[in-house]
């Protein structure tokens, strides 16, 4: 078995694993998802998921992880197969690898977007759009959608390359001289760039106490946390509780399993793991949501800033946002470090979505580091191409849907399953707590076996008939957007057929080397 | 809208748990000695 490279320091891999489960969610869509679900009220469904959900899988994965690292596998397809003797069991692993390779593809891009506007901001570029119709033509017309400030889509797609070859780089240094020594400076850096965007955000006060006193700091927290109990007798703030705690710490994508692949047999699981999901937490609920919404409330209103709350993620942090630094002292540089804060959140998660393929073709088909990081950089330009000029025909959209929402559920379910139920949970058990440096409660044993998986059943069947069956049937989709959207199905189909392929190539040579060694 | 006193009850409750959790958490890595890195490693 070749030697497998090591994380440096046990720093290094809870800043790295932070990094991968810290995004642009975490300042974007948690404030939004907290505002619309009973502010306040909607913590108690979100601390529940994080303890029957978030938690357990992440230890969960942590174990998976270390597990399939001491065998020489970094990747699901050998974890599972060492996990299950089944031969079925690598093939039900190609999901760790085919979703965070389609959400890595489409994630460079928008990544791309907050080092552009990290860069506009500085550059006063966007100075001057001073409304939200304005504002957007700027966005649209940068993402070549629309006539605008931009004349072509150049600027984006060079922003593209950029972003895409910092991340191969990065990649091509390893684990603990790329992504570690990243992660050791990305992380730092964005709490203390978050930290100083809060201090401004709670001085602003009353933007305009003559004209408009009830658009405040103050109001915009009572916006996001002042409770609606009501909310609660509905399973709808129950099921976006989960599912964000679940997007949050990026669980059922196969990027967690292969970072704890990379440590060594008797390290710690409970700390890192439950250090990993409070660092997390403590970006989305303490920074994230002390930022975007609270200073939209300030200077739009609650009204407005509902309506942009509807409109979703990108538009508070790419229109609302950049409207805001028009109009507030050191604007330029307030802007500058919340889009770099942004593109540090995406930079430590894409390298994370790019190591579980880049292992299995060094591991299993014996790439080279170079050949691996230059094949993957490769498909994901090629793939990108049509991200990027299919952008407003929703290519993105459908590939954020199968991979982004509901692929995570059906993976963290064949997880735990395998993981509780086929390897066996006493074994588990005694997996997550070896080397433990804090003392698990044993009632997560029981969490483990029996409320995770019946909670993401729960979850995957309420979305199968209310999102998954209309969106395969295209209910929403207008006509001519139809042929884009099977495009990205088709795209992502030629891809998950390639790497069931590849595994079959991996495993009969698994099977010519177990030969040769047995004859030898 | 005012903040209401249960909003700033619930908020602080929630920062409260995560922030102590974060820090205990934190200061354990720190000073643990084993893992990577440190003596057990392999």
């Amino acid at each position: 078995m070749a030697k497998r490279e090591r994380w440096a320091t046990k720093i290094g891999l809870i800043l790295a694993m932070a990094g991968n489960a810290i995004g642009l969610g975490n300042f974007l869509r948690f404030p939004v998802q907290a505002a619309q679900n009973g502010g306040g009220a909607f913590m108690i469904p979100y601390f529940t998921a994080l303890l029957l959900l978030g938690i357990p899988l992440m230890w969960v994965e942590w174990g998976m992880g270390r597990y399939g690292g001491k065998r020489g596998c970094g990747t699901a397809p050998g974890m599972f197969d060492a996990m299950w003797k089944r031969s079925i069991a690598k093939y039900i692993g190609v999901m760790g690898l085919f979703l965070s390779s389609i959400i890595l593809i489409y994630y460079t891009y928008v990544e791309s977007w907050t080092l552009a506007f990290s860069f506009f901001s500085i550059a006063k570029t966007y100075f001057g759009q001073e409304t939200f119709d304005t504002m957007r033509s700027f966005l649209a017309s940068y993402q070549g959608l629309g006539e605008g400030y931009f004349g072509s889509i150049l600027p984006a797609y060079f922003l593209m390359l950029l972003t895409l070859g910092l991340n191969l780089y990065i990649l091509y240094r390893g684990v603990s001289k790329g992504i570690e020594r990243l992660a050791l400076i990305a992380m730092p850096a964005l709490f203390v760039f978050a930290i100083i965007l809060v201090i401004r955000v709670i001085t602003l006060g009353t933007p305009d106490p003559v004209n408009f006193p009830e658009r405040s700091v103050a109001n915009g927290f009572a916006f996001i946390w002042n409770p609606d109990l009501s909310k609660l007798s509905s399973s709808s703030a129950w099921l976006a509780a989960a599912g964000q705690i679940f997007f949050t710490l990026s669980l059922g994508m196969g990027c967690i399993l292969t970072y704890a692949s990379y440590m060594g047999e008797n390290d710690d699981i409970a700390l890192g793991g439950l250090s990993t999901a409070s660092l997390n937490e403590t970006a989305e609920v303490v920074l994230g949501g002390s930022i975007a919404i609270p200073v939209a409330v300030a200077f739009f209103g609650v009204a407005v800033t509902q309506e942009i709350a509807q409109r979703g993620a990108f538009d508070l942090g790419f229109v609302s946002m950049p409207i805001i630094f028009t109009k507030i002292a050191l604007g330029p540089f307030l802007g500058f470090l919340w889009f770099l804060l942004l593109f540090f959140a995406g930079i430590t998660s894409s390298v994370a979505m790019a190591l579980p393929i880049i292992a299995f073709l060094k591991e299993e088909l014996g790439f080279s580091q170079r050949k691996a990081v230059a094949t993957v950089g490769a498909v994901v330009f090629i793939a990108l191409q049509f991200v990027v000029f299919f952008l407003g025909h929703g290519f993105l959209d459908e590939m954020d849907y199968w991979a982004g929402s509901f692929g995570l559920v059906l993976f963290a379910l064949a997880e735990v399953i395998i993981f509780a139920w086929i390897f066996g949970m006493d074994k588990g058990w005694e997996e997550i707590t070896r080397g433990a440096e804090i003392k698990i409660p044993r009632i997560f044993y029981y969490i483990i076996k029996y409320v995770t998986p019946v909670y993401l059943l729960f979850i995957m069947s309420f979305w199968l008939v209310q999102d998954a069956i209309p969106t395969l049937l295209m209910r929403d989709v207008a006509p001519e957007d139809q042929p884009y959207r099977w495009g990205a199905r088709a795209m992502m189909l030629v891809i998950l057929v390639l790497l069931l392929v590849m595994i079959r190539v991996a495993w009969k040579r698994r099977a010519k080397r177990s030969g040769l060694q047995s004859e030898s | 809208m005012g903040f209401s006193t249960a909003g700033i009850v619930l908020m602080v409750v929630a920062w409260g748990v995560i922030l102590t959790v974060a820090i205990l958490c934190l200061s354990k890595v720190l000073r643990t000695k084993r893992g990577p890195g440190g003596p057990g490693r392999e």
